[in-house]
């Protein structure tokens, strides 16, 4: 076969099963890729993973299809003679082609993930924590519900600083209701991920890490503690829920009732706490 | 820097009688390290007594880290590596090669022939390895129950933590290691390596380096993952020091490496070995030099604040006085991710090397081969806070190394192109070390393309410290790096040994280890996009089904290795069965040489005529002009 | 192991044993140059975020003084290495075996003077940001540093040795001297550059 009917074929091929993987995964699949539709950050991830799956899909069928058709047409006869292939060491337009597209590629999906992260679908840094001073975030943050999470080895609290400041070991949010949730950590490093809201942030002691999140419907979600952290990692972990402003009203009232007494014994809100170490000594 | 050996490495006929125990070798080393231990673990219980809650524990500090100081002087004194820099004290001149006589007593013994230290370094790091898929096993075992319930949880957390920093130090030595070691004097004409000392004390450190580590679970084990993230190592268990020092005699270690291939290929190429002459492996073996010497000495700047955080109570990493776990996240991972292309080089340049042979064809695209090593050499050291993209570091950073992280994927990519232009219109033999390097692309894709999701910050919120990078890296170091190490050694061995590896053993080896890691490591991406952290002992329970599946396949995966580790032991103790002398018909340098490669590895320095890679050329001549000696005369 | 009785090896060629040393040094000493630098960007990095407001404790103050002599005695130690290389360009001769003895002595009073320093200071490791940095970054320079006492010894020894017959085998000792001081002078030069850089951060920038 000549040269031109391999490259025909391949292409041909290549073609057909891009056409098929796109269509099983991103078609018929792609409703259903994680992580979900439960808030405005969800929505904005669900929507980059599926354009990177389709994206990616074109090049893993590339090197598929390639790997085969040469197993399968390029291989030296069983028992004949030792033969040597086309004695071809390069091509310099093919290989300055390739470096366009991988370098356009590139620049595409960066400027895609940046426009996404700072001013996209979800337009306040998709759940990622972003820091003290964040850049993107809602059009009003002013009024967004601010909620601290507070990590220490193995439990989350919660501080609502706009609730006398109470703690609780439960988590809460209303639903519809920009949430600012200001990450830190008592002890060690630990990862905030509150899977079904999209959001993930590192509770690092000393900072102050804040993320983003509007929930779209009412529901529960998970957190698990996403940074090895000591012993019982794997078992840090709780469930909040997402409910109606009224119910969120109440429940906030009910909070803060029961834990007055606690409030009063807690440090004043403050973004970071430096409680003593424990030293050697 | 003084050890130095002479240009002469002369064959001595005298072979000296086997050395006896009393000499320098490992068994000295071994009685005298742990003398010095148990000497330094006193005296530092001393000094330290006054800032410890109970001496002479396994939990004091000082003692501990003082005991593994004097531990490592007593296993290089044991091993003979002081007495040349104590000879120079005195003035004795440069250079005498030592230890290279004695018959197999010198495996065990400071050798200065570099194809004794690969073989040493083969066989440590194997025997490593072994022992970190060992507890990858009862990692997954424990992760067949939704609660975890086979170990304790700090003994989970050990086993975790061991798989990880034994498999990262063993296979950042361990391709550098015995390929490098092995083949960089042999395919540049030299006879020796520039520093031959320093060549077998860095193989010595990687020996010890593992079994500090092991020494953790004496020491009450440590939780932090190879990582080792602050302020968890701080307030850890002494177990953590096992993991301080041997980490830091890995990263010594890899410097030194490093450092010796730098100047070997450097100084002494042979006559004609051009640039564009070099093998596309040294390329590979010295960018991984480049990495290994500019980001190690970072880690062990970070190792040795900890360890200073944990002894003379600096808070480097204690935030409450002035001190900050972000500086151990940024330290940590400036090194951290130019180590995962450490592991990641090799075996480009070993794939890019085996895959001419076995297509009959010459490697296409030899500069952009080189430029894709460098570009990916230079370019991982700008991208290492994709790590911490959720760190709550400056956010303002992110589309930078975002940026920087995808640009990676374009000298990445080089390589593909080099395989796929020189798999095209081939004649391709389907031999084990060519099917290693066929599955190296197909499994590196996936571990390459999983790399963009984690670069884009919008689905790295999603997947981050998740299973699916987990995933992602396995992809990469063990479907790329490892594959082709395994395609390097089925290449390589006959002519470092001599002797002929099974090939039916060898096939059922290729395709269980292929199929098996695929569907271990696969579903892992699905575990981590559905919500499960890495490093859990327990997890959510819908996803258990999955977990006892990837459990189940991981042990077969494991099964497979013994059937590599059966093939070396059938071949090379029971079978013994001599190689040829090039078996794969290569046009490589090495294959002109007879196997085993003698001591001196050429009789004349050769003049190097072509690069290796002429296949199926008209006017190609032979590699190399041995100046009149036939090659092979003297096997 | 196979030996060829009477075969005659060529040997390679004689240039490559300077050669290594040259380049050996340039990338260890760029090697522990990137190590010193991590202390830096620590100094930075902590110094920037200031958690707790206490990267710098009122008290902790490092003695200039002290910095100066030991700094001194570091550079001294360099000066007097590169004119002893000078004057090897004659062979070892009676002005090198002086100037390499004054510049081992004086790189030992150097770790004398640290050591000295760690007794008399007002503040320990655990006080603050600067104090951590401080003590790792001084502890660890002395003992790098102990790596220039240890090579410049070893150039001086060499240089008073006899040649004998057991150095026919290695060739010419004094050829080899020459190189080992470049190679010395390039590792200590780094150090030396790395102790200005501690002395201006620690003790005048603070």
């Amino acid at each position: 076969m000549s040269e031109r009917s391999h490259l025909r074929n391949f292409l041909l091929l290549w073609l057909g099963l891009t056409v098929v993987l796109e269509v099983v995964v991103v078609v018929i699949l792609g409703h259903d890729i994680p992580p979900g539709s439960m808030t405005n950050d969800t929505r904005a991830q669900h929507d980059v993973i599926v354009t990177l799956t389709a994206i990616a899909l074109p090049v893993l069928a590339m090197v598929w299809t390639y790997l085969a058709y040469a197993a399968v047409n390029f291989r030296a006869s069983a028992d004949g003679p030792l033969e040597d292939g086309a004695p071809d060491r390069g091509n310099a337009r093919l290989q300055i082609a390739w470096v366009a597209v991988t370098a356009c590629m590139v620049l595409g999906l960066a400027a895609y993930g940046s426009i996404d992260l700072l001013s996209g679908a979800g337009s306040s840094g998709v759940g990622s924590g972003e820091g003290p001073n964040p850049l993107a975030k809602p059009a009003n943050a002013g009024k967004a519900l601010q909620v601290q999470v507070i990590a220490q080895q193995w439990v989350w609290t919660f501080r609502y600083p706009a609730y006398g400041g109470v703690e609780t070991p439960m988590l809460e949010i209303p639903v519809g209701t920009d949430v600012e949730f200001h990450v830190t950590s008592l002890d060690v490093v630990h990862s905030f991920w509150a899977i079904e809201l999209g959001v993930k942030a590192d509770a690092v002691p000393g900072a102050d890490n804040v993320a983003f999140v509007t929930a779209d419907r009412t529901g529960s979600f998970q957190v698990r503690c996403n940074e090895l952290c000591g012993l019982w990692h794997g078992h840090m972990n709780t469930t909040g829920h997402v409910v109606g402003a009224s119910v969120f009203k109440q429940w906030i009232g009910g909070q803060e009732s029961k834990y007055a007494g606690v409030t009063k014994q807690l440090p004043p809100y403050s973004t970071t706490y430096y409680p003593q170490p424990i030293r050697n000594g | 820097m003084e050890s130095a050996s002479l240009p002469v490495s002369r064959p001595r006929s005298d072979s000296p009688p086997l050395g006896s125990l009393l000499g320098f070798n490992v068994v000295s080393a071994t009685l005298l390290a742990i003398l010095a231990y148990y000497f330094g673990h006193k005296i530092g219980a001393v000094i330290g007594h006054h800032t410890v809650w109970n001496t002479s524990s396994d939990q004091d500090d000082d003692a501990v880290l003082i005991g593994m100081g004097f531990a490592i002087l007593g296993w290089i004194a044991g091993l003979g590596f002081f007495n040349y820099p104590i000879g120079r004290i005195f003035g004795r001149p440069v250079a005498l090669h030592e230890g290279n006589e004695g018959g197999a007593w010198r495996y065990l013994r400071l050798c200065t022939d570099h194809k004794v230290v690969a073989l040493q370094y083969l066989v440590a790091t194997l025997f490593f390895f072994f022992i970190a898929g060992l507890n990858a096993m009862f990692i997954r075992a424990e992760l067949t129950s939704v609660h975890g319930t086979l170990f304790p949880a700090g003994n989970y957390l050990t086993l975790v933590g061991l798989h990880g920093t034994m498999m990262l130090m063993m296979m950042s030595a361990g391709v550098i290691g015995p390929l490098g070691n092995y083949l960089v004097p042999i395919l540049i004409g030299t006879r020796r390596m520039a520093f031959p000392r320093i060549e077998s004390l860095t193989m010595w450190l990687t020996v010890l380096a593992g079994f500090v580590l092991l020494s953790a679970t004496l020491l009450g084990g440590f939780p932090t993952g190879w990582t080792g993230y602050a302020p968890l190592a701080d307030e850890a268990r002494s177990g953590i020091d096992a993991y301080l020092v041997s980490f830091g005699l890995i990263g010594i270690s890899l410097v030194l490496v490093g450092l010796n291939i730098i100047v070997t290929v450097m100084t002494q190429r042979a006559p004609g070995m051009t640039w564009n002459r070099l093998p596309i492996v040294v390329w590979g073996f010295v960018t991984t030099s480049i990495l290994a010497v500019l980001s190690a000495p970072v880690l062990a700047a970070a190792l040795v604040m900890t360890i200073s955080d944990r002894t003379i109570d600096s808070t480097l990493f204690v935030s409450s006085s002035g001190g900050s776990p972000l500086l151990w996240d940024e330290l940590f991972w400036f090194f951290g991710h130019p180590e995962v292309y450490i592991l990641a080089l090799p075996g480009f340049g070993i794939v890019l090397e085996i895959l001419p042979v076995f297509a009959r064809k010459p490697l296409w695209g030899y500069k952009l081969a080189i430029s894709g090593l460098f570009g990916v050499a230079l370019m991982s050291f700008m991208v290492w806070q994709h790590h911490l993209f959720m760190s709550g570091i400056n956010a303002n950073l992110r589309p930078f190394y975002m940026f920087s992280t995808e640009l990676i994927s374009i000298p990445t990519g080089f390589i593909f192109l080099n395989g796929m232009g020189t798999m095209w219109r081939a004649k391709i033999r389907f031999t084990v070390p060519m099917l290693f390097c066929m599955a190296f692309f197909f499994n590196f894709l996936f571990g390459g393309l999983s790399g963009v999701f984690l670069s884009d910050v919008p689905a790295d919120t999603l997947l981050h410290g998740s299973f699916f990078v987990m995933a992602h890296f396995h992809y990469t170091i063990m479907g790329g790096l490892v594959f082709a190490l395994l395609g390097g050694i089925y290449y390589w061995l006959p002519k470092m040994t001599g002797l002929k590896l099974n090939e039916a053993l060898a096939k059922a080896h290729f395709w269980t280890m292929f199929i098996f890691f695929n569907l271990t490591f696969f579903p892992l991406f699905v575990a981590g996009m559905l919500g499960m952290p890495r490093r859990v002992s327990s997890y959510n329970a819908a996803l258990h089904n999955l977990n006892v599946f990837v459990s189940a396949m991981a042990f077969f995966l494991g099964l497979s290795m013994l059937l590599f580790l059966w093939n070396l032991v059938y071949s090379l103790v029971f079978k013994r069965e001599p190689a040829e002398q090039n078996p794969w018909d290569s046009k490589g340098l090495e294959w002109q040489l007879p196997s085993p490669v003698p001591a001196y590895n050429f009789e004349r320095i050769p003049t190097i005529t072509s690069d290796p890679y002429g296949y199926g050329e008209p006017g190609a001549v032979p590699v190399a002009d041995f100046g009149g000696v036939p090659a092979g005369a003297s096997a | 192991m196979s030996s060829t009785p009477g075969m005659a090896l060529d040997h390679e060629p004689a240039e490559t044993i300077p050669r290594n040393f040259a380049v050996g040094s340039k990338v260890l000493a760029s090697a522990v140059a990137i190590f010193f630098m991590s202390f830096v960007f620590a100094f930075f990095y902590l110094r920037a975020l200031n958690t707790a407001h206490s990267f710098r404790e009122p008290h902790v103050n490092p003695p200039v003084g002290w910095g100066i002599a030991i700094l001194a005695c570091v550079l001294v130690s360099c000066a007097a290495l590169e004119a002893g290389r000078r004057a090897l360009a004659n062979g070892p001769s009676t002005s090198w075996r002086v100037l390499g003895l004054v510049s081992w002595l004086v790189a030992l009073a150097a770790v004398a003077l640290q050591a000295t320093e760690y007794y008399n200071l007002h503040f320990g490791a655990t006080d603050g940001g600067l104090a951590s940095v401080f003590f790792v970054f001084t502890m660890w320079f002395a003992v790098f540093w102990l790596g220039s006492v240890y090579w410049v010894e070893t150039l001086w020894a060499q240089s008073l040795r006899r040649p004998s017959t057991a150095d026919a085998e290695i060739g010419d000792t004094a050829r080899l001297l020459r190189p080992g001081a470049d190679a010395a002078l390039t590792y200590m030069y780094m150090m030396g550059a790395t102790g200005i850089v501690a002395f201006v951060l620690l003790y005048i920038v603070k």
